[in-house]
């Protein structure tokens, strides 16, 4: 069984290991280090009963206040027994944590996030499984030039909402 | 570079050493255009005040601050040292020399420099502020408290100077200390009013978060659990993940265990899915129910909770609840049959989800639960597997197959019949991994690859096994097919982003094939990323002052003190020391410059893809420094070093001389110690490292393989009549008589009664400490015997030691028996 929990500094190397091995957009551990000691309660990791990390979520505050972003991870190190249902488990946890984490501790009104305009698997699950709506297209966001949906996930009901 | 802060400048006192009106202004100029980075014109000015006053102290010290800027490293310690002769009481020159050491990562060298600045001009906040990071770097705590005493006296008013204080405590374990400043703090700040942001809610809960996990550190549970209690009342601390489960973890260690269970259960219901606070549920649960019927009732409680993503199975908590109670039934029940068959229709049949086998693979190790497993797999697919049409089944049918039967054949049989399964064609490769068929789990890699190539997994996959089957070039360029770094060619990207499983594995290949040099050039990578790793942290020391994330900084910290148990530090050790000693080996002897003409011919003809990459780079339009990779990228100049053993002291040397607890060293890292030292003849510390091997060992059945490895080669080696062998020989005497062996071979004996029959690495590590073949081949059969079934790379191990031995066919063949499919055993 995967378990969902906090990440600590022990967990950095392995975030960057699950990130290698399943996205195109890599980081150094500066980065990830970066991350936790900025908002150490807002990354989270999926680790495996033997240990291994399946999935993390890092996400972080924007400066401007009320506004978050996120961005979410997910690995499949071990080849075909990790595959498609249980990761999107992994990911709709991971990011439904994060989300609690920074409604109650920020009080963010909305979270944002980035996606491909290609990747239709994950807007899928940030749409049916998470309640995000596409909020806006970046054009060329991405270091390949390929466009990116800004899509936002608002905790507050639509009408008491100053501005979108 | 840092610019030199105006601060220094302004201290600049006017001694006897003080420039003429004319060049004190120039001074100030230099520094200005030192500031705005002007640094070439900083450097005339320099020359210009030169010229008037020629051996000026801290004008020295500033060109040398300037030049460093215009990367000229030796210029720049000349200068700034004969500044210093000039001037040895200007705190200028001190500061700048500090400065140099700062930027070169010389953290030690620089908080020494600072020091004597300090002692010039003891109240220089800026000096202090600058002086405590490179204490806290260098873990010299306690000059950090000094630092930091001294800085809260000079200004008592802020936040910072406090928790400052109290950090610098808690890293030196004083938690009294440390607590008794936040008092102090808080006291001050509630009495003044000053210092404390209202609005700044989020930096106020870190503090009390900080203030709580210092309680729990100091074993102050009753405070610990009050405040804890405090804070769930009043909302202090915002993050209540930390604060329940602090609460928890008191309450339980305080043996409140129905207060543990309730923090544990507000735990579970915000997080279900996390398998330690159930256990921490069941753990402290009081009703005295059994625990089966106490996972069924949370199940049910948790499910009924919430949406409808609990109530299937294959998700926590029902899943948690439901493998737990598996754990504890037993294996022989109906009530277990039941509940497996609820599982497996579930999984294989409802939902088609192909985790099954990673969620049950617990229960391999009870033979009764085995059996019974097979028993209802076999009542849904059909005796003969016939029902096994669809992937998800297949995948477990397969894994189950393996375990069961341990016929790789047979299982990678079921999943053929899915070849446009990805999972199905990789599970495969995993299958002849796992029996050591390399080429063929590549080619099964490349399958796999091919049905999914946006897949970065089956991507990795593939590179790492077309590694195992020797085939490095093409690992090199599936690999690239994935790492871009911006404009950085793919050899350089690699190394940039760190791709350290890679890099390990390349070197491992490139071992394999005889490559010193780039085996050597990727283990350094990885050394070079722990470095940084350690590097990196230097930033952050300020910083989480400033964002009051203290606690994650000081776990920050002791990760950091331990990065070198990480198991990529280890491999990168070993394979680098390897290599080293290799080099040493041949260079002493007459193949010497042969090996080397065959390394550079090598060298000189590159695979590739590394060719196409360097064509790449020369077409890139803007001029870039070339990354360390891209510099020698064969790791040529790694092997032409003059002295090799003397790069392997100094890689390994150290970790024994700073362990405060050499036993905590790995055995990787002790055997990695150990060869050096024997190799350099430095009896004394190849015996600490036998010492440090042996941990709690009191008879040689305790005794791990590698003690008994390093005991029986220090035993063998120290033979000369010396002093130091005299020495060592009553050390080692100390040690045999700790585990109760006469002598060596009388241990030998012992370790192989006690251990011959239960492991292949034991016989492994008699074998090839003895050089004797008769352990070797007496071992195997015993082995073969009890019926036991060695780990592949054992047994690859024990084939390599069958060849220098020259042991009996026989012997040989029982290892081919334990893996017949196997590349190295054919």
């Amino acid at each position: 069984m995967v378990t969902i929990r906090r990440a600590t500094p022990a967990d950095l190397l392995a975030m960057q290991h699950c990130n290698l091995q399943c996205l195109p957009e890599n980081y150094q551990i500066k980065y990830y280090m970066y991350h936790l000691l900025s908002w150490p309660h807002l990354l989270y990791v999926a680790e495996e009963s033997d240990g291994t990390v399946v999935g993390y979520v890092l996400a972080k505050m924007e400066e401007s206040a009320g506004t978050s972003d996120a961005s979410a991870g997910v690995s499949s190190s071990t080849g075909s027994n990790q595959a498609a249902p249980t990761r999107h488990g992994h990911i709709t946890g991971l990011m439904q944590i994060a989300h609690e984490t920074m409604r109650e501790e920020y009080k963010v009104t909305y979270v944002s996030l980035h996606v491909r305009v290609s990747n239709q698997a994950a807007q899928h699950l940030y749409k049916d499984s998470l309640g995000y709506q596409i909020h806006a297209t970046e054009v060329r966001y991405y270091a390949d030039g390929e466009d990116a949906y800004d899509m936002r996930l608002w905790f507050v009901p639509s009408r008491s909402r100053k501005h979108d | 570079m840092t610019p030199l802060p105006t601060a220094v400048v302004g201290a600049a006192q006017p001694r006897k050493t003080a420039l003429p009106p004319k060049e004190q202004s120039l001074f100030k100029q230099m520094f200005r255009l030192y500031e705005i980075k002007q640094y070439k014109k900083a450097n005339k000015t320099a020359d210009q005040i030169l010229r008037a006053v020629p051996e000026h102290g801290e004008t020295l010290a500033m060109k040398g601050l300037i030049l460093r800027a215009l990367d000229q490293r030796e210029e720049a310690y000349d200068l700034a040292r004969r500044g210093l002769r000039q001037d040895i009481r200007s705190q200028v020159a001190w500061h700048i020399l500090g400065l140099l050491h700062r930027h070169d990562r010389e953290y030690k060298e620089a908080s020494k420099a600072y020091q004597q600045a300090l002692r010039l001009d003891p109240n220089n906040a800026q000096l202090l502020r600058e002086l405590s990071p490179l204490q806290a770097h260098t873990r010299d705590f306690e000059g950090l408290l000094r630092t930091r005493e001294q800085m809260l006296q000079q200004r008592p008013t802020l936040r910072l100077n406090w928790i400052g204080l109290a950090v610098a405590n808690h890293l030196l374990c004083r938690h009294e200390e440390a607590l008794q400043v936040l008092d102090a703090w808080e006291r001050i700040s509630a009495k003044y009013r000053f210092g404390i942001d209202a609005a700044d809610q989020i930096d106020s809960s870190l503090l009390c978060e900080y203030r709580l996990r210092l309680l729990e550190e100091a074993c102050a549970d009753e405070a610990a659990l009050k405040y804890a209690q405090t804070c769930l009342s009043d909302g202090k601390i915002l993050d209540r993940t930390v604060l329940l489960s602090t609460a928890a973890r008191v309450a339980e260690r305080s043996g409140d265990r129905a207060l543990a269970r309730t923090y544990y259960w507000q735990l579970l219901e915000r997080n279900p899915d996390n398998a330690d606070y159930l256990e921490g549920v069941v753990r402290n649960d009081t009703s005295g129910s059994d625990v089966v019927s106490l996972l069924d009732a949370i199940s049910e409680r948790l499910g009924q909770r919430e949406s409808a993503r609990w109530s299937t199975l294959d998700e926590a908590p029902v899943l948690g609840c439901a493998l737990g109670a598996l754990r504890h039934l037993d294996g022989k029940s109906l009530e277990f049959q039941e509940r497996v068959k609820k599982l497996m229709r579930w999984f294989l049949e409802t939902a088609h989800a192909p985790s099954l086998f990673r969620l049950i693979e617990q229960f391999y190790q009870d033979r009764a639960k085995t059996q019974t497993i097979d028993v209802v797999f076999r009542s849904l697919v059909g005796a003969d597997m016939a029902g096994v049409t669809d992937e998800a089944t297949a995948l477990f049918a397969a894994e189950h197959c393996l375990r069961v039967t341990g016929d790789a054949h047979r299982a990678i049989e079921i999943l053929e019949k899915f070849p446009d399964s990805a999972d199905c064609v990789a599970l495969c490769a995993h299958m002849w991994r796992s029996v050591g068929a390399y080429r063929r789990a590549y080619e099964a890699a490349e399958r796999a690859r091919c049905l999914d190539q946006r897949d970065r997994a089956l991507n990795s996959l593939a590179a790492e096994y077309a590694l195992l089957a020797g085939r490095s070039d093409r690992a090199l360029e599936l690999i690239f097919m994935f790492t871009h770094d911006g404009e950085t060619p793919p050899v350089q990207a690699i190394y940039n982003l760190q791709v350290m499983w890679f890099e390990l594995a390349y070197a491992d290949a490139a071992l394999a094939e005889g490559r010193l040099d780039r085996a050597l050039k990727y283990y350094t990578a990885v050394l070079r990323h722990f470095a940084d790793f350690r590097e990196d942290e230097f930033d952050f020391h300020a910083y989480c002052l400033r964002k009051s994330t203290i606690s994650a900084y000081v776990d920050l910290v002791r990760w950091e003190d331990r990065l070198n148990e990480h198991t990529y530090y280890q491999r990168a050790v070993r394979g680098a020391v390897h290599c080293y000693l290799a080099l040493h080996r041949d260079r002493s002897s007459v193949t010497t410059r042969l090996a080397r003409l065959r390394i550079r011919k090598n060298a000189s003809a590159p695979s590739k893809a590394i060719s196409e990459t360097s064509s790449s780079k020369r077409t890139s339009r803007r001029a870039r420094t070339p990354g360390w990779m891209e510099v020698d990228p064969e790791g040529t100049s790694l092997v032409d070093v003059p002295a090799p053993l003397a790069e392997a002291e100094k890689l390994v040397f150290p970790l024994l001389m700073q362990a405060t607890s050499p036993a905590q060293l790995p055995d990787q890292l002790l055997s990695a110690i150990f060869e050096v030292a024997l190799e350099s003849s430095r009896y004394v510390l190849a015996a600490r490292a036998v010492v440090a091997s042996l941990r709690d060992a009191t008879s040689a059945e305790t005794l791990s393989p590698t003690a008994l490895r390093l005991m029986v080669r220090l035993s063998r080696a120290a033979i000369n009549p010396s002093p130091v062998t005299e020495l060592v020989k009553s050390e080692l005497n100390v040690m045999l008589a700790g585990i109760h062996a006469r002598s060596w071979q009388h241990l030998c004996e012992e370790f192989f009664r006690q251990r011959g029959a239960l492991d292949l690495a034991s016989v492994n590590a008699l074998a090839a400490a003895t050089g004797d073949a008769s352990y070797f081949e007496r071992g195997l059969a015993l082995l073969h015997e009890a019926g036991v079934h060695p780990r592949l790379d054992d047994v690859e191990e024990a084939w390599s030691l069958a060849h220098s031995l020259n042991v009996s066919n026989e012997a040989k063949a029982t290892l081919r028996a334990w893996y017949p499919l196997a590349d190295v055993l054919t």
